[in-house]
């Protein structure tokens, strides 16, 4: 698995959910991306799973573009990257049961023989902490919602894939589940030396599992990173803002009121120059005229900004 | 909870007759939530919230499910209304976020008619002031272009807007509690702070008591009045947020405390998290359901259940027979002690 590039450029009703996206992703790399609700991450997902089309640019497996290959190996290298979803009741098939939901992969690759299967779905059960004997027979609907998400994420994993592309597959799960999943996924990484792009809003758990972190705003990456400078030396006023309202990690921090000015832009009728422009403490002149690149600010660290913090920034958080 | 209560729910049960056998969600849950306050509830996944969320507006399948129990609003038993009074109380007095909004919304049809209906139905508005709040409605819980989001149907946005509209649709006739099903999962920090402290104003302004359901500590740890901890269908401690994150009693309450993340930690340090997994809900047991993971259980334990007994801080309830004593668990406890842990791989 080699650099995987994506830039993706999507109109639909003139609307472009995602302009110009660049970032690679390493073997073995977690790469986390965060970003406002609306930001376009579930269509860069989906965009590299190859359920959205792509308007301009390219998405880049292993070497090969995704663009230039015909149905039959693009359904070959489908098997190498698996997707699991934000919505875990809706993605499951409420008439099946979870031994088929979860054995379904390795029937459409035809993957070993039945009792193989079965012992693969039991396997994998238990590995995402769900009690095999209980659930097997049950379909989605008996389940909660965190339930359904370990289902899913047992399913993507029936095929050992090699990129697995995350979306907010912990948002629905309480901490300590969600715990067990991370650390699950790190226990699978290891095993199966698998990369994973791993979409999530809350930054601590971003923090958690990534090595690099990519931010996205308004259909853009302004900021990506090793996790550790992301977090504790943010560059990007976004990423500041980002920082600062994260959950108080103390009970005494009253709910930080800090709070982002004006409304999350319009999709429609993007600011111009930086998209950040309109609600940016730190915006001059130059930024409602020019759009920042992405640019080099220190040690594998590049943020889309015309005035970046580069000293180490006070501490936002408490 | 002081005050006299808006809602008192005692002795809820809500069982699901499977194939399978007797799911058994709800488990004797008793509360009460005063009038404005605002009641948090957090819990493992599968621990029962929804099903107790819905059980209280009585919003179950209809066939194989069993409640039992009384759930007074406003001095009327819910549990006894016919469904036609029931539904003229919902949207009006009551009002629901669901955790799923894709499928609460209804995906064929457009979210301004969404909006509308509930206004015209409850406080019937004309189509034109409908139409009017529901633009100021959306552009409350912080939708960028309103009118547009009013014309296009709940799978064309995205998933934190979804959540923003169902928000929008279940405070439209200002309802008197508000029962939120992890309104804020899927949003990201910034849009979740915005939508709680939304909310929160709201709530003042209209007086309105609310049921914070959710699995995210973080949120309910600055804004809920009391917290209840729920395990396998119970509550198995109830007390006033401080109370609760300084001083937890009961263990499993720890083991959740302890799960956070936190943003200061390195990355790739191992995440704690509880041993195990949450009772088999079929199982009917005797003793604590938290035994078979608990670090603390003894044979009482296994035997007897402890009883959701008071503490010595006023309104902090739990239900173990080996509380944890409040000055070991000051030590190590995360949310005090937000710098820096050292690396627990193992
Ligand atoms: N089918 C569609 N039709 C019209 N607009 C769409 C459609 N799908 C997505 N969009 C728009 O594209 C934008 C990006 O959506 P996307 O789902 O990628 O956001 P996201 O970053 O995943 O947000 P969230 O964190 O809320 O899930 C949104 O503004 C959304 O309204
Ligand atoms: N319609 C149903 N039929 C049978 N069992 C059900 C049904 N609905 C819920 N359950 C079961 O009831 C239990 C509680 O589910 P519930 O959805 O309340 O959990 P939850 O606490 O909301 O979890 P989450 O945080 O994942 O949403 C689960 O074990 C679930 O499998
Ligand atoms: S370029 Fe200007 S407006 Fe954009 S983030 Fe940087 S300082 Fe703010
Ligand atoms: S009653 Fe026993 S098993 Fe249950 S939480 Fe307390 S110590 Fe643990
Ligand atoms: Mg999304
Ligand atoms: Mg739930």
């Amino acid at each position: 698995m080699t650099d995987l590039r994506v830039v993706v450029g999507r109109g639909r009703r003139r609307v472009t959910a995602v302009a110009g996206v660049s970032f690679s992703i390493f073997p073995g790399e977690t790469l986390g991306l965060v970003g406002e609700s609306g930001c376009g991450k579930t269509t860069t997902a989906r965009a590299i799973v190859q359920l959205e089309d792509i308007a301009s640019g390219s998405v880049v497996v292993d070497g090969i573009d995704l663009g230039e290959l015909d149905r039959g190996s693009l359904r070959l290298l489908r098997r190498r990257v698996q997707m699991i979803f934000q919505d875990p009741i809706s993605s499951l098939n409420p008439r099946r049961r979870v031994r088929d939901i979860v054995a379904e992969p390795l029937n459409i690759w035809n993957i070993g023989s039945k009792s193989d299967r079965e012992e693969t779905v039991v396997r994998l059960l238990d590995a995402v902490g769900m009690d095999p004997e209980s659930t097997l027979d049950r379909r989605p609907g008996e389940f909660s919602g965190g339930q359904c998400q370990r289902i899913s994420i047992a399913r993507a994993l029936a095929i050992s894939p090699n990129l697995l592309v995350c979306d907010e597959i912990v948002s629905a799960l309480d901490v300590s589940v969600q715990a067990q999943i991370i650390n699950l996924l790190e226990d699978i990484k290891a095993e199966f030396g698998l990369t994973v792009l791993f979409i999530a809003h809350d930054l601590a758990v971003v923090k958690a599992i990534s090595d690099r972190i990519a931010v996205m705003y308004l259909g853009r990456i302004c900021e990506i990173g090793p996790s550790d400078t992301i977090c504790g030396e943010p560059a990007h006023p976004y990423t500041n803002a980002l920082m600062a309202s994260a959950a108080p990690t103390s009970l005494d921090t009253a709910p930080k009121t800090t709070r982002l000015p004006g409304e999350p832009p319009n999709l429609l009728n993007p600011p111009q120059g930086c998209r950040f422009s309109n609600r940016c403490p730190r915006a001059k002149d130059r930024c409602h005229i020019e759009e920042p690149q992405l640019s080099e600010c220190g040690k594998d660290h590049l943020v889309a900004c015309h005035f970046p913090t580069l000293a180490k920034t006070d501490d936002l958080r408490s | 909870m002081t005050g006299d209560p808006i809602l008192e729910v005692s002795n809820l049960h809500t069982h699901f007759s499977t194939d399978r056998g007797l799911i058994r969600s709800v488990n004797g849950v008793s509360l009460s939530i005063g009038r404005g306050r605002t009641l948090g509830v957090v819990g493992e996944s599968g621990s029962g919230k929804t099903v107790l969320a819905r059980s209280i507006m009585g919003l179950l399948p209809s066939a194989n499910v069993y409640r039992s129990g009384s759930v007074v609003f406003e001095d009327v038993d819910l549990t006894k209304m016919d469904p036609k009074a029931l539904r003229k109380l919902f949207g009006a007095r009551i009002a629901m976020v669901f955790q799923d909004p894709m499928t609460a919304l209804n995906p064929v049809m457009r979210v301004g008619h969404q909006i509308t209906e509930s206004l015209r139905l409850h406080l019937h508005m004309s189509r034109h002031d409908a139409r009017e709040s529901a633009v100021a409605l959306l552009t409350q819980v912080g939708i960028p272009s309103p009118e547009m989001a009013l014309t296009q149907f709940p799978g064309q946005l995205s998933g934190g807007m979804r959540q923003r509209v169902m928000i929008a649709v279940a405070l439209a006739c200002s309802p008197r509690l508000l029962l939120a099903d992890e309104p804020t999962t899927g949003l990201d920090a910034t849009v979740q702070a915005q939508v709680l402290d939304l909310l929160q104003d709201l709530q003042h302004e209209r007086h309105m008591a609310m049921i914070l359901v959710t699995h995210d500590i973080g949120v309910v740890a600055s804004r809920a009045d009391v917290i209840a901890v729920m395990y396998a269908g119970r509550i198995v401690e109830i007390a006033p947020a401080k109370s609760l994150f300084t001083a937890p009693m009961m263990p499993y309450t720890y083991g959740l405390l302890n799960s956070i993340p936190k943003i200061t930690t390195a990355s790739h340090t191992r995440l704690t998290s509880i041993p195990g997994r949450p009772p088999d809900p079929l199982a009917v047991g005797s003793g604590c359901e938290f035994a078979p993971r608990c670090a603390y259980a003894r044979d009482r334990c296994i035997d007897q259940r402890p009883p959701l007994a008071p503490s010595r801080t006023p309104g902090h309830k739990f239900a173990c027979w080996y509380p944890l004593d409040g000055q070991k668990v000051l030590e190590s406890h995360p949310f005090l002690q937000p710098r820096d842990r050292e690396s627990k791989r193992r």
